[in-house]
């Protein structure tokens, strides 16, 4: 059944209930949003799909303590931020490959010339220069250009300051850029 | 100042970070020079590229993801009620447990009556004769004994002794009186007699 027509306040009441399909309804509200953050963030789709259940589970662990008025896209971010920087954690302690590495082999500039030139190879190209990205770094500019929040509100949400941000942002940007410029120049 | 050292004050300024006062140095610096205009540029290019969604996010089957996700959801809904019926279980388990293994309260003994009775009276009487006894400091080196003393004390020892019926396991009490007013001896003697024995 689903709950559609009803507030996001109502859904959470629902949820707290044990209303699951209710909960169903608040994870179609926000998986595009919470799926592409994640993309982001880890850089592969299966890390981002563990990532997006491992938020939702999370919320409906932490549903009495969700509260609306605080923006629960917000809590998400949070929460999804999190879950990445955990992921990528567990991955060092199992000694996979990185997940800026796998994506740099994958998106070798001289693999295929001709994919090269396409926009969805720019596409995983940014994508993996983002990976390469201090983790903090990463996550403040993403969670800036991505989600379009406020310093204060990337601050509140990695639980730093606001002149920390700024200086994670500005530094993501020029690593980014220099990246980038290192790539497509070795790509002409 | 060269280009390099612009680098951050553009970046900052694209966000919206740059202090106030360091506005109007950066917007005259990117008009005059055309390398940092470039680089501002390219970094607006970037901005605009990590705002818009990657494009996984457009195609991605969500009901799949959905559904792993109500599954993982459904059973912890499961553990949540399924927790404090074990929590319960386990109480009920314990508590079974300690008190089969606790040992039993220890039940004080009734405190024993003390009755406060006189003394029975003397029944017998040592009669020492004229010449009374003569009490005697002992003294280890030089043991004295006086003849007439253990005399008396072996007929007394040896006389039958009287039956108390009134307290039979009263102990006899005897006393021996001697010449000298101030020493009396007195010996008491276990009454081994059963109330049976009595009757």
């Amino acid at each position: 059944m689903r709950e559609s027509g009803r507030s996001e306040a109502e859904l959470l009441s629902l949820a707290r209930g044990g209303n699951l399909d209710a909960f169903d309804e608040i994870v179609r509200l926000h998986e595009r949003r919470i799926y592409a953050l994640a993309l982001r963030l880890t850089g592969t789709p299966e890390d981002a799909q563990d990532a997006m259940q491992e938020a939702f589970v999370r919320l409906f662990r932490n549903l009495a303590r969700v509260d609306c008025q605080d923006r629960l896209g917000s809590w998400l971010a949070t929460v999804v931020v999190n879950a990445c920087r955990d992921l990528g954690r567990a991955r060092q302690r199992s000694r996979l490959v990185p997940m800026g590495e796998k994506l740099a082999v994958f998106a070798d500039p001289g693999a295929n010339p001709e994919v090269l030139r396409s926009g969805e190879e720019r596409e995983e190209q940014l994508r993996s220069c983002l990976q390469r990205l201090p983790e903090r770094e990463r996550a403040a500019l993403t969670l800036r250009e991505l989600e379009g929040l406020s310093t204060q509100e990337v601050a509140r949400i990695l639980g730093t300051s606001e002149s920390t941000v700024r200086v994670h942002i500005c530094s993501a940007r020029i690593k980014l850029r220099k990246l980038l410029a290192g790539w497509f120049e070795e790509k002409l | 100042m060269n280009c390099a050292e612009w680098e951050e004050k553009i970046a900052l300024y694209l966000g919206d970070d740059l202090a106030v006062h360091d506005l109007d140095r950066v917007e005259g610096h990117l008009r005059a020079c055309a390398e940092c205009a470039r680089f501002y540029k390219e970094l607006k290019l970037d901005a605009n590229s990590l705002r818009s969604a990657p494009p996984e996010a457009a195609t991605a089957d969500y009901s799949v993801l959905r559904r792993l996700i109500r599954r993982r959801v459904a059973s912890e809904q499961w553990r949540k009620r399924l927790v404090p019926l074990i929590a319960v279980a386990a109480a009920v388990v314990l508590a079974i447990v300690v008190r089969s293994t606790a040992p039993q309260p220890v039940i004080p003994a009734p405190q024993p009556i003390v009755v406060r009775m006189p003394a029975p009276r003397v029944e017998k009487s040592v009669h020492t004769g004229g010449a009374g006894l003569q009490p005697a400091r002992f003294h280890p080196k030089h043991p004295t004994t006086d003849p007439d003393l253990e005399a008396a004390l072996m007929r007394f020892t040896n006389s039958e002794l009287p039956q108390q019926e009134a307290h039979p396991k009263t102990p006899i009490e005897m006393r021996v009186r001697t010449k000298d007013p101030n020493v009396t001896i007195v010996v008491f003697q276990p009454n081994e007699a059963t109330p049976n024995e009595n009757e």
